[in-house]
């Protein structure tokens, strides 16, 4: 499995996820992690890629931690 | 991993460089970025994020210092840092991109809400669209040096490329071209865009006859075949086993099947206005009757047949149809890898997609996508997606 297409898959898994509240930003972090972990194995031309697949994913992030206030 | 790293101050290096990309990609856009001028560091693996209040975070270690190099008058690249240096542009580029976009209120009636898939496929398939087109120049007006921009891999393939084949193929329907229906959706807040688009075409196609109070119930008819259409994509963008230009080919051929449900959507009802107004000229029109209704849901599933056809489902199921299909898929026997993971993704999409499982505001209180109403005929029970 090449590094770019798993990327992929853990970013629409994550972002398909049902999951509310905590478990929901759980769930996100765990998938941004996972994705970082990737990037070195990543092809370089398709590094800045997954760079911003978890830009998406800590937007979200983001947004959530806004919601809580 | 959501925490700030410390701030960048105007006046250095990163900050002029954020700011003026931000510009340019302001001036190439024709709209203002809604960055307040505060930047963070962003720390981990990721580019940098636009966030609620209206600063932003850039990545030093993945952009900002491989940008350096290229924008520092006098240095001599090596291929490498080239490289590196347009890697970075595009993405800096991308994150001024969404710093453009108005979010909006999505607890309104008909709103798409923030973060809803359909959502995330259209912002991101226009920041992935701007980055690709505009990065090049923006390097151009910022450095003497020759950047190796273009030919990225896309960051979304299915979305960007549904994104765009719709913005061609939407021509007609809605009266504006390509770039006229990306400025309109550019310039729209994030949860009004499909509400944007479909407006655009029932004002071009049937303007005045339609009495405003019918309006939120046409838009459904329109704005459904687009959230799912996009939306739907994204069970295409998780897959594994399907190559990049794989997942863009996907996206295209989605667009097509999106659009022929729209535009059918929109002649069905500019026929119910227009053939009201030549018979009773003057008198306000009724709304759609029941059974133009129906032909809509016998229309969105038409398409889904067409997905089955050929091998790929790319759309949520039918409201109220989905259970007793994705119960049986288990049963089957699959010949290979590629039917069992699309099984899998169906499962899965619908598990946690489907209309039933859904609280936000595209859901009305009985649990159905406000795309789907209970309409007075029976369901013919010989229909969908088998």
């Amino acid at each position: 499995m090449d590094a770019y297409r798993e990327a992929q898959r853990l970013y629409a898994e994550a972002m398909l996820s049902h999951a509310s509240g905590r478990e929901l930003i759980a769930e996100l972090e765990r998938a941004l992690q996972r994705i970082g972990e990737l990037l070195p194995q990543a092809a370089p031309d398709q590094r800045s890629a997954v760079l911003l697949m978890n830009s998406s994913i800590a937007e979200r992030l983001a947004g959530l931690a806004e919601e809580s206030r | 991993m959501t925490e700030l790293g410390p701030e960048i101050p105007p006046g250095t290096w990163e900050h002029d460089w954020v700011s003026s990309v931000v510009a340019k990609a302001a001036e190439y856009a024709g709209r203002p970025s809604r960055w307040n001028g505060k930047l963070y560091e962003q720390p981990g693996p990721v580019a940098g994020v636009c966030l609620p209040d209206g600063s932003m975070t850039i990545s030093r270690e993945h952009v900002l210092d491989p940008a350096r190099a290229a924008y520092t008058p006098g240095r001599t690249l090596t291929s490498d840092e080239r490289f590196a240096a347009a890697r970075a542009t595009t993405m800096a580029v991308f994150n001024a991109r969404l710093s453009m976009s108005e979010v909006g209120d999505d607890s309104v009636p008909g709103a798409t809400p923030i973060g809803s898939l359909e959502d995330i496929a259209l912002e991101n398939a226009r920041a992935d669209q701007f980055s690709q087109e505009y990065s090049g120049r923006i390097a151009e007006s910022m450095t003497e040096q020759s950047l190796s921009l273009g030919g990225d891999a896309p960051v979304f393939p299915a979305y960007s490329a549904a994104t765009d084949r719709l913005l061609y193929t939407l021509g007609d329907a809605t009266g504006m071209g390509h770039d006229q229906l990306g400025d309109l959706i550019d310039s729209t807040a994030r949860t009004q865009r499909f509400n944007a688009i479909a407006d655009q075409a029932l004002d071009h196609q049937v303007g005045e006859l339609i009495p405003e109070s019918h309006r939120a119930q046409l838009r459904e008819a329109l704005t459904g075949p687009l959230r799912r259409g996009l939306g739907g994509l994204t069970m295409t963008e998780m897959s594994e086993l399907t190559h990049p230009g794989s997942k863009h080919k996907w996206g295209w051929d989605s667009a097509e099947w999106t659009e022929v449900e729209f535009t059918t959507n929109l002649d069905d009802i500019k026929k119910h206005y227009e053939s009201w107004d030549a018979e009773h000229p003057g008198e306000e029109p009724p709304e759609l009757p029941d059974s133009l209704r129906e032909r809509f849901l016998d229309r969105e599933e038409e398409i889904q047949q067409v997905w089955a056809s050929k091998g790929w489902p790319a759309q949520q199921p039918v409201a109220g149809r989905e259970q007793e299909y994705y119960e049986r898929l288990p049963e089957q026997v699959y010949p290979n890898a590629r039917e069992q993971e699309i099984a899998r993704l169906q499962q899965f999409l619908w598990s946690h997609t489907a209309p039933s499982k859904r609280n936000d505001s595209a859901v009305d209180t009985g649990g159905r996508p406000d795309n789907v109403r209970h309409i007075g005929s029976a369901r013919k029970p010989d229909r969908g997606v088998e």
